[in-house]
């Protein structure tokens, strides 16, 4: 295999890997849960907090001004990261779902009026499902699914029969945190752009592990999170196309976000603060800006690559337990990150999880926030396996030989 | 004094954090930290005995089967 990532170099920056789970050594395949974290994220944030810290905006003390540039020069840097058109378009929230939920209040409750329709597709995860079912039932508008064919892809046909005039949002996950399916979010935007509707894109799955142009895709909102992409928890942005950001309300409101307050008014800051109520999670920034830079200095297209490699590795040494493990999602790398979901025919998917965890083998099982999709697919959960920039061939291969144990246990 | 725990991996609850195998897990933790015994109680057409036996075997526990009534088992993991 063509190696694109010093791998072992990059495990070196991460000292979780020399941990021992029950003498086993640590395999972490659970990255879309959340990923591990370099130390050079970790020291980034310990720095900050030493000896830089201070809050930040309107502060004239040297250490809230120095603070509040490192903030600012933050936004440049994940502005940049996505090719945004400037950084007044990143808003810094608390995650993903943080940010799905400030579209839903801030956008959709303001544009959506009674039948009209806000589109998903049956893959989502909760949190770009149930802000949209409670907006649904304040405003009168209808949501509708695009469907899944049998490989696990986006149903594209559906999407003449599904996106009219009445549809005003479609808010879609880039990439499945389930089935790893990587969605056309581009082809997607062009056939809500001709109705005059909007596309939110759910980018926690697919941010981490993928060059990102808001540009080139033609989007109009953005979603994801930091602690998925080797930053801090507690932190996420929320990307805005210029254009639309006079359209979106801010849906938090207090300090930080005002020009002036009255007795009877108030009036906003410009773009992003006035979205950016109350004191920020300052070090998470900076912990994300400096995910970012780590991201940045492998090169996405590597991290892509390297993914590419893993996941064509798995899925064909998977391929052997053909009849005993069934797999989920395309076959097709081309189309799929790196996240590999399957069950042991006969065995509850949470004990090969435990299984896998006797081994030392990190995964993560159940129905992952996706409870439609699970129904979908008639399953009662499954296990999941997620890769990402320290993973190695040889941990692929101690999972698929752990699997092998597991499936010769279970012929009765 | 060395608690005992049970749980039956037959008795399932809506829900997907309330599923009696995830507790399992939980437990087996507890017995490998010396916090006590895990009785468990299952049926070998959802959970061959093999299956119990590897997650003794690779837990470094020890693995008694008290019980066994058709399918139905009764097993006890301990340090």
């Amino acid at each position: 295999m063509m190696c694109f990532l010093n791998i072992n170099e990059i495990r070196k920056d991460f000292p979780i890997l020399e941990r021992k789970i029950r003498g086993k050594s640590l395999v972490y395949l659970d990255s879309a849960a959340s990923s591990l974290k370099p130390i050079q994220v970790v020291e980034a944030i310990r720095e900050f907090y030493l000896i830089e810290y201070s809050n930040i905006h309107r502060g004239v003390h040297y250490l809230s001004q120095s603070a509040t540039s490192r903030y600012e020069e933050s936004r440049e840097k994940i502005a940049k990261f996505i090719n945004a058109h400037s950084s007044e378009e990143i808003i810094f929230t608390y995650g993903t779902t943080d940010s799905l939920n400030m579209l839903a209040y801030g956008y959709g409750l303001r544009v959506l009026k009674p039948g009209d329709k806000i589109l998903l597709t049956i893959m989502e995860h909760h949190s770009n499902i149930l802000p949209w079912m409670y907006i649904s039932t304040l405003t009168g508008a209808k949501i509708d699914y695009i469907d899944i064919t049998d490989e696990g892809e986006i149903d594209y046909d559906e999407l003449d029969e599904k996106i009219n005039e009445k549809t005003k949002i479609v808010s879609i996950t880039h990439m499945s945190n389930v089935l790893g399916t990587i969605i056309d979010v581009k082809k997607i935007a062009k056939k809500i752009h001709e109705v005059g509707g909007v596309i939110i894109v759910d980018g926690a799955q697919s941010v981490p592990h993928m060059p990102i142009n808001v540009r080139e895709l033609e989007i109009d909102f953005l979603a994801f999170s930091g602690h998925k992409m080797l930053g801090p928890t507690g932190i996420g942005v929320l990307w805005i196309k210029r254009d639309l950001l006079d359209d979106m309300h801010p849906p938090r409101l207090g300090g930080g976000s005002i020009r002036d307050v009255t007795l009877d008014d108030f009036t906003f800051l410009d773009p992003p603060h006035r979205f950016e109520a109350g004191t920020p999670n300052i070090a998470g920034v900076i912990g994300l800006a400096r995910a970012v830079e780590y991201l940045e200095k492998i090169g996405m297209n590597n991290v892509r690559r390297h993914e590419e490699e893993l996941t064509s590795y798995a899925l064909k040494e998977l391929d052997r337990f053909k009849g005993q493990i069934d797999v989920y999602g395309p076959s097709s790398v081309s189309i799929r990150g790196g996240i590999i979901a399957f069950n042991v025919k006969g065995l509850d998917p949470n004990m090969v999880g435990g299984l896998l965890d006797s081994f030392g083998i990190a995964v993560r099982t159940g129905k992952h926030c996706a409870h439609p999709l699970h129904q979908r697919l008639s399953i009662d959960g499954s296990v999941r396996a997620s890769i990402y920039i320290y993973n190695t061939k040889e941990e692929i291969a101690l999972l698929t030989s752990a699997l092998e144990e597991i499936t010769n246990a279970t012929i009765r | 004094m060395m608690e005992e725990y049970f749980i039956d991996l037959g008795e399932k609850k809506p829900g997907c954090t309330e599923n009696p195998v995830i507790r399992l897990t939980q437990m087996l933790l507890r017995v490998e930290e010396g916090k006590g015994v895990l009785k468990v109680a299952s049926d070998e057409r959802e959970i061959p005995l093999k299956i119990l036996e590897m997650l003794a075997d690779k837990r470094n526990l020890k693995l008694q089967v008290l019980e066994k009534n058709g399918t139905k088992v009764i097993v006890l993991y301990s340090k």
